[in-house]
């Protein structure tokens, strides 16, 4: 059984995947679009993670940049300073130690729901905020500086060299790829159905014997250390961390993202990703009032697109609205 | 027989409002049992108080010995309750085949007595429909995929709320007929309904219900004795 749920998802994730691996051999030396494309790629893996909260779960949050930030710091605070550690390792760590912070955290905000919820999300990124911002320790609003890259061996092999842009645009390729399956693989799993049926009913599948909270909780704790682990991908590429990555307008920027891409369909990610990242560059480009044009823009494609640019790819593609 | 559920002295409210006055009941292990009552008589609050949607404000449940008064609903359900709700509570955006996937799972035992192809076997009409959404489906159908996916979980007591309201006489047919397939496999069941004349072939003990207390319990030849009265109970 395919994971793909749909034509145009496939034609899409096709087609993004064969150009993305292919795309550095015709930009050949042209590092700066090569770290653009990474650093929308791993924006689109933060959108994608809060895409299956808000999307499929059904939990709004404004505080899921606390994560991307936390992920960051995690790692620059865990790694020695002048020592090169190993990628691998490290990204279990940070996942590790990010997915215990957002067990605590969710079982504190996953109490409430809809407008408390987003409410209690917000000032706990906030808090956080403030936190590394007024920590002597953590470099305040400077933040914490990533001296040396990790090394990224298995095993004694060596594929990848952090140093380099390209390589590491494909290691960034490779972990939106895995995160696509993996949410994919849990949306097609009776957990992913039963998640489904919560955000829908919560009454009903309480009633089909399942504790929601716990549900809500495990898919809570996933889209927060796939956050992180994004946020440990940004802190790499620009070499730093520093509190604004956890600022409000991240999460609010990163849901604008979900919504323009189609809300749920965790593909839309990586199209609201790369559509509001693309159209950011080139109205910037055209005017210093780019912010105005761009607000104006999307309040136009989110009102005429119907679940976003994924459900206006399936239209076009012939598929039934769902 | 041993009794698979004990209620004792339900009283439960909505707010200010007082619908269930005392409702006391018991059901034996592989009984089949009816309650019957008028709109708004207490049998849905009856239902949902036994399984902690409508928490009870005094009284116990009892069910298979264990006092579950104060669990929580989902907790219930995993000691093997299947309930499907009046309005058959299908989710819109999960397929027929999704529905049955998200409620698979084996009884507390471990052990799977209803498995997928089986729910399918005795709905052949869900065969084709499988790809459908819960809520494209016709009422006939969505109250057979509530049934199956209630039966998927496997259950030892089976709680239906009005299973064939709203439905063509032919449906209706169709589902007493599964009804009574699952009454022969042995499950205990409590079934919710208003046609007095199929309750009373199929079911062991009728229970009925009139402004939140229980006015009548007995089995299917006391029904017979006082059905002047029960009728008169159910008259609009």
């Amino acid at each position: 059984m395919s994971i793909l749920s749909n034509k145009s998802e496939k034609i899409f994730i096709y087609l993004f995947f064969a150009i993305g691996l292919f795309i550095p051999l015709f930009l050949e030396g042209n590092t700066f679009f090569i770290n653009k494309f990474s650093t929308i790629i791993i924006l689109a893996i933060f959108v994608m993670s809060l895409d299956y909260l808000v999307g499929r779960t059904g939990l709004i949050t404004l505080g899921h940049a606390m994560f991307y930030g936390l992920g960051g710091y995690i790692f620059t605070i865990l790694a020695p300073e002048y020592e090169a550690v190993n990628f691998w390792v490290y990204t279990f760590y940070v996942m590790l130690i990010s997915g215990f912070i957002a067990l605590i955290v969710g079982l504190i905000v996953l109490r409430t729901s809809g407008i408390y919820m987003i409410m209690i999300t917000l000032a706990l990124a906030q808090m956080s905020f403030y936190f590394f911002a007024d920590s002597i320790e953590y470099g305040g609003q400077d933040g914490l500086f990533v001296y040396i890259k990790p090394e990224t061996s298995i095993f004694g092999l060596n594929f990848l060299d952090l140093e380099n842009e390209t390589h590491f645009y494909y290691l960034c390729l490779l972990s939106l790829f895995n995160c696509f399956v993996f949410f994919k693989i849990i949306m097609n799993s009776s957990f992913g159905r039963v998640i489904d049926a919560l955000k829908e009913n919560p009454d009903r599948a309480t009633a089909l014997g399942y504790n929601i909270f716990h549900f809500r909780l495990i898919a809570y704790v996933l889209a927060s250390s796939l956050a992180a682990y994004a946020g440990y991908l940004f802190a790499l590429q620009f070499g730093f961390v520093n509190p604004s990555m956890m600022s409000w307008d991240v999460s609010a920027t990163a849901l604008v993202m979900a919504l323009l891409g189609g809300l749920g369909t965790i593909y839309g990610a990586i199209i609201g990703s790369f559509v509001y990242e693309g159209l950011h560059y080139f109205i910037e480009h055209l005017t210093e009032y780019w912010m105005f044009f761009m607000g104006a823009l999307i309040i136009a494609l989110v009102l005429t697109l119907k679940n976003g640019m994924a459900g206006f790819l399936n239209t076009l593609s012939g598929g039934k609205r769902s | 027989m041993q009794n698979i559920l004990e209620v004792h002295g339900l009283q439960t409210l909505y707010g200010e409002s007082h619908i269930l006055h005392g409702v006391s009941f018991d059901i034996k292990s592989g009984e089949t049992v009816s309650i019957m009552g008028r709109n708004g008589m207490g049998k849905s609050t009856t239902l949902k108080s036994i399984l902690g949607i409508a928490p009870p404000r005094s009284g116990s449940v009892i069910y298979k010995g264990e006092d579950i008064t104060r669990l929580p609903t989902w907790k219930r359900m995993r000691r093997d309750i299947a309930y499907v709700p009046e309005g058959r509570g299908m989710f819109h955006n999960l397929t027929v085949k999704e529905h049955l996937q998200m409620a698979a799972r084996k009884n507390s035992r471990g052990e799977a007595n209803w498995t997928y192809d089986q729910v399918l076997d005795v709905f052949p009409r869900l065969t084709e429909r499988l790809v459908n959404k819960g809520t494209q489906l016709s009422g006939g159908e969505q109250q057979m995929l509530a049934i199956g996916r209630a039966l998927l979980t496997n259950p030892d007591l089976l709680i239906l709320d009005e299973a064939t309201e709203g439905l063509a006489p032919l449906i209706r047919k169709e589902i007493w007929q599964v009804i009574r397939q699952i009454k022969d496999s042995g499950v205990s069941t409590v079934i919710v309904d208003k046609n007095i004349k199929v309750l009373n072939e199929l079911c062991e003990k009728h229970i009925l219900i009139v402004k939140g207390k229980v006015m009548f319990q007995g089995d299917s030849r006391s029904l017979d004795d006082n059905k002047e009265f029960i009728e008169q109970s159910l008259a609009v």
